[in-house]
């Protein structure tokens, strides 16, 4: 039998007596004769956590007699003697001061090199604003001196088992930065009771895995947490197989408007036909794709497209693998984006371009359409659901269709129509590229960290709203049914044994530890009902609401 | 109203704090906020009656003032508090268990009379174990020679406290049906041992007592049965039958002990009025007169074999009072405990056609202690008593409605066995001889040796479970390029914040996610219960249990 310090006491009084120490709870009106032992450890129980008040008990008079001393505290307290609860931290005051869990550097190796980018620059822009520290493993020290440059406090966590890095967070830090993307490395730092945001950038290499581990941390978000994504598109594809809407925002990345602006389009294209080596990019008109569809999606959207137009260069950006094309056409090239060099080389690109086509899903880095489009480039965008509203005006959109209600079909005929109708209507491009320009202004990484900053606060407000689960409790045990003659199992609550439906008692009690998301998920896998689920949910949620 | 002054008062012990005066009864763990008047009364009251307190304080106070005062103190003197006689400590051996034995209800006045098996056995367990262990009891009933009262109503807060504190190294409880005592698991920290007196019950409702306390006795409690009938009954659908220990009840072997036969038999015929008891054999009857209790199959035999007589000894024969009783039927009346051994020594057989599921049978016990072979039917907890040193006769089990008896033996069968026994007196003599060697082997003393020495290894269990580790877990749809099932994700974080697996979590299924989630608040038992209900198939709970038991025990 456990129990948690430290612990908020009520009135008590000690005395000694005939050789014995008592101890009176005034506030329940109780005294108890008590061993040294337990009287020590009550007085420590007020100021000290848990493991220090054994390794002090210890200390002075052993393990066994510590445990018990704590084992009959805890007694006391199951009857509601001397202790009134947990004493709660307090959240500090005054400038907030954000920790991004060390997790993030060990997760950038699964990253592209443009989510690289966009991460650093939106860390940077934090600090600029914000007191920012950063959890590093030791591993990572030889980046100590770069983080610290940019303002960005690091905290050396030494990896011990006995001690998630979650639980060392002091309270000094008013939220937590989530940014690996990765929910189950990440997940005892939504647990601990401070405000979350949770990263998700739209990552060609994650593919998939982003929108389980999306799901995964959506279903155990609570109310003071939430999944914040780069684009409608990336929000769409997750709250399809999760719709958890209330969980999910959307703040665009910002755009490098120093890096990415109009030049000069023929010395752009100039210069990407010979690092291409490709004559025909310096000739017909370059149309870019963003890669970041299923492999043979995109393999057989480029070569269909390739085909019928075949007075036009496309260039793939960033795709993975880079090759994937047999018998790979003259008119299209591939261009990875693997480092520095390549990612300076993107203004360019971008400027050498007419169009830029991209399907808003999953995989396609948003980061790269705006920063096209603040380099003056029409986009096309193609997608399943409702045209992206971070395009405003700008940009063309083409609705899509889905296979088996999942699989975006590219209708590659009415791409194909549109831009060659657009490159044939010089007005209309240059319409399109002042609105790609105004649309990408809005684009900008200080703009970013301040909406982040901005949800932090919101988060704030909404904690000490969470629902308090009283009423008595509930035992589940076997019941003999004479008139069938079978035992079952049923769900009883104390202290009158009143039968409780099983279905009703099982969701009362998990969402004592669970999301009611969970909890839903659970009855619908017990009982194949969703609706029902819901309503149980639902129930027990408005009967907590109204008895907090 | 007249007031009783001087009182004796109890341990008490006033303090101030904070300009507040409190008196604590020391005895009742009761702390009161009092007033100067009160607390002056306090310094006087057990010396002075009423008038002469009156007289003393009567220059500070007025005469109602002190009236009203002394009046509310007569109220607490209702409530228990403050006056009384202390209770007087037996006192206590060093270096042995402190055990403690509440009760709540009381069934029968005095225990000479009772004709309840379960309070027998009980009492002479308590009794038993004052030899090797201090005993404490809450009520002045059960006070046995050897053993402490401590007044206690654990419905009460106080009495709680007083429990704790005390720091008792068990509980031994007396039946499932004292629900009031359920509470217990939620604030005792020494373990609880629960026996199974009764193992079916009318309509299963001591099933269902044993099903609420599997559900929440801790893993440092235990049932306690008396033969192996209750372990293999409820093995059929609980799943950790090792909650159940074994030890067998025992006989007082020197009350219960052969006797001259014919001397015994004289002195019953006396008592009777039938001296024909002295010149036929006697098939001897000794339990609750009814038909659970097989009293209609004893009448069909006594018909069917005029030979003999047959001799009960009940409270009453209550149904059977208006019937029509053979003559060979002989009834002896509700006879004291003191007197049984005369009885069964006046039996040359003893018959226990019980339906009812007996967890042990007694009876059977001190019938074979004074030398009487026992004849038992097979399907109940009699059979392990009798083991070789009787006849056990075949009977038929009750398959479907388990709730309440437990079979039956055709009585063709059983006067098949009697007529064979009672023909044979070389057979007769050597399970008399038997008898009594077997009953030896079972002692009041060696079951209460038993019984503290399970109390040491469950608080050695204890301490070995006392911080399970068990990890958050969280549940999710699984995404396979579309949705498709749900899973959980055991994570790598206990509920102390620690991370000792190797990765960050593991996927389970969700009936494992579900038990390792309420396992937070609930026993191992009560997951049990959960998930035969969500897996709809025993053995599939089972292999989830054992799984989750898997996991739990591989971190320490």
């Amino acid at each position: 039998m456990m129990i948690r310090f430290p612990q908020q006491l009520n009135k008590i009084f000690k005395f000694e007596r005939g050789g014995k120490i008592y101890a009176a709870d005034l506030t329940v009106g109780c005294v108890v004769e008590m061993d040294e032992v337990t009287s020590y450890a009550l007085e420590l129980s007020e100021r000290f956590d848990t493991s220090e008040v054994i390794k002090r008990l210890e200390e002075r008079y052993g393990k066994e007699k510590a445990l018990d001393s704590i084992g009959k505290l805890a007694s006391f307290a199951r009857i509601g003697m001397f202790f009134r609860g947990e004493r709660r931290r307090v959240e500090g005051a005054g400038q907030q001061k954000l920790f991004i869990s060390p997790v993030f550097l060990r997760s950038l190796n699964r990253f592209s090199f443009v989510t690289r980018v966009d991460l650093y620059r939106l860390i940077t822009s934090l600090a600029e604003l914000i007191n920012l520290s950063m959890g590093v493993y030791r591993e990572h020290t030889d980046r100590l001196d770069e983080l610290n440059s940019k303002g960005i406090e690091t905290v050396l966590i030494e990896e011990d088992k006995r001690i998630s890095p979650a639980a060392l967070i002091s309270e000094e830090y008013s939220g937590i930065l989530s940014l690996s993307m990765s929910f189950v490395e990440e997940a005892p730092f939504n647990l601990i009771g401070k405000p979350v945001i949770n990263l998700a950038y739209s990552d060609r290499s994650l593919g998939d895995k982003l929108i389980q581990s999306a799901i995964d941390l959506l279903f155990m978000l609570r109310p003071w947490a939430v999944l914040c994504c780069d684009a409608s598109w990336t929000a769409n594809a997750i709250l399809k197989f999760a719709p958890k809407p209330e969980g999910v925002r959307v703040i665009p990345p910002g755009v490098d408007h120093d890096l990415f602006k109009p030049m000069d389009k023929h010395s752009a294209k100039m210069n990407i036909s010979l690092a291409l080596n490709n004559h025909l990019f310096a000739e017909l008109p370059i149309v870019i794709i963003l890669s970041g569809l299923p492999l043979n999606e995109e393999a057989s959207f480029v070569r269909k497209i390739c085909r019928v137009n075949n007075d036009i260069a496309f260039l793939v950006l960033d795709p993975s693998p880079s090759d994937y094309l047999q018998a790979k056409p003259n008119n299209v090239e591939f261009f990875p984006i693997r480092d520095a060099h390549d990612y300076d080389m993107l203004p360019l690109i971008f400027n050498s371009a007419e169009l830029l086509i991209f399907p808003a899903t999953i995989g396609i880095s948003s980061s790269l359409v705006f920063s096209g489009m603040a380099c003056g480039l029409p986009v096309i965008a193609i997608g399943d659901q409702e045209r992206p509203p971070e395009l405003d005006e700008a940009g063309i959109f083409i609705k899509a269709a889905c296979s088996n209600g999942d699989t975006m079909i590219v209708p590659v005929r009415e791409v194909s129509d549109k831009l060659r109708s657009l490159l044939r209507k010089p007005e209309e491009m240059d319409h399109l590229r002042s609105s790609s320009l105004r649309t990408a202004r809005r684009f900008s990484w200080e703009l970013t960290a301040r909406e982040i900053i901005k949800l932090f606060e919101e988060l704030r407000k909404s904690m000490g709203s969470e629902l308090q689960f009283k009423g008595y409790p509930i035992v589940f045990a076997y019941k003999y049914n004479r008139w069938r003659g079978e035992i079952e199992s049923k769900a009883f609550q104390l202290p009158r044994f009143k039968e409780k439906p099983m279905e009703y008692a099982l969701a009362s009690e998990l969402l004592k530890d669970h999301t009611p998301s969970e909890v839903e998920l659970i009855l619908t896998y017990i009982s194949g009902d969703e609706i029902k689920a819901k309503e149980i949910v639902d129930e027990i949620l408005s009967i907590a609401s109204d008895e907090t | 109203m007249k007031m009783t002054y001087p009182k004796k008062l109890h341990d008490i012990y006033k303090f101030e704090i904070d300009d507040r005066l409190f008196v604590a009864d020391l005895d009742r763990c009761e702390v009161l906020e009092i007033d100067k008047l009160v607390w002056d009364i306090l310094d006087i009251c057990d010396s002075l009656d009423a008038e002469q307190i009156i007289e003393t304080l009567g220059d500070r106070y007025t005469e109602d003032e002190i009236m009203e005062a002394l009046q509310s103190l007569e109220k607490m003197e209702e409530y228990g508090l403050i006056f009384g006689e202390s209770p007087s400590h037996a006192e206590e051996r060093g270096g042995r268990m402190k055990i403690l034995a509440p009760r709540s209800r009381v069934f029968e006045k005095e225990m000479r009379w009772t004709a309840l098996g379960g309070i027998i056995a009980h009492t002479n367990l308590l009794k038993s174990m004052t030899k090797y262990a201090d005993v404490y009891v809450t009520r002045e009933i059960d006070l046995i020679e050897g053993a402490h009262l401590i007044p206690l109503d654990l419905r009460q807060r106080a009495s709680k406290a007083k429990a704790i504190s005390m720091g008792f190294d068990g509980v031994f409880l007396w039946f499932p049906t004292e629900l009031e005592f359920l509470d217990m698991v939620s604030y005792m920290d020494s373990p609880l041992i629960m026996p199974i007196h009764e193992e079916r019950g009318e309509n299963g409702i001591m099933i269902n007592l044993v099903m609420i306390w599997y559900s929440l006795l801790r893993d440092f409690d235990s049932f306690v049965i008396f033969s192996e009938s209750t372990r293999e009954f409820y093995s059929k659908f609980l799943m950790d039958p090792s909650f159940f220990k074994l030890i067998p009840l025992g006989v007082d072997a020197e009350q219960f002990r052969p006797m001259d036969k014919q001397a015994a038999k004289r002195k019953v015929a006396e008592m009777t009025g039938r001296a024909e008891i002295l010149e036929r054999k006697v098939v001897g009857f000794l339990a609750r007169f009814q038909p659970e209790k097989g009293a209609g199959i004893y009448i069909k035999l006594a018909e069917m074999n005029p030979e003999y007589l047959f001799l009960v000894v009940a409270p009453s024969l209550g149904f059977y009072s208006n019937c029509h009783l053979p003559s060979n039927l002989i009834y002896a009346g509700r006879q004291p405990r003191e007197k049984l051994p005369l009885f069964y020594n006046a039996f040359d057989l003893f018959c226990f056609p019980s339906l009812l599921a007996e967890t042990f049978g007694m009876v059977v016990l001190e019938a074979m202690a004074c030398g009487v072979p026992p004849i038992v039917p097979d399907f109940h907890g009699a059979r392990y008593v009798v083991g070789d040193a009787g006849i056990i006769v075949e009977g038929k089990s009750f398959q479907h409605d388990i709730g309440s008896l437990s079979g039956y033996i055709p009585v063709e069968l059983l006067s098949e066995a009697i007529n064979r026994l009672m023909k044979d007196d070389h057979e007769m003599e050597r399970l008399s001889r038997k008898a009594r060697e077997r009953a030896l082997k079972f002692s009041w003393d060696a079951s209460a040796k038993e019984l503290i020495r399970l109390f040491k290894e469950l608080n050695l269990r204890k301490r070995f479970i006392k911080r399970r580790r068990l990890f958050h877990v969280t549940f999710s749809p699984v995404y396979e390029g579309k949705s498709s099932g749900v899973k959980s994700t055991i994570l790598n974080l206990t509920q102390y914040w620690e991370t000792p697996l190797q990765r960050s979590g593991y996927t389970q299924s969700v009936e494992e996610g579900i038990a390792l989630t309420l396992l937070k608040r609930h026993s191992m038992r009560e997951v049990e219960s959960v998930l035969s209900y969500i897996c709809r198939d025993r053995r599939k709970a089972s292999e989830v249990l054992s799984r989750v038991n898997a996991i739990l025990e591989s971190v320490i």
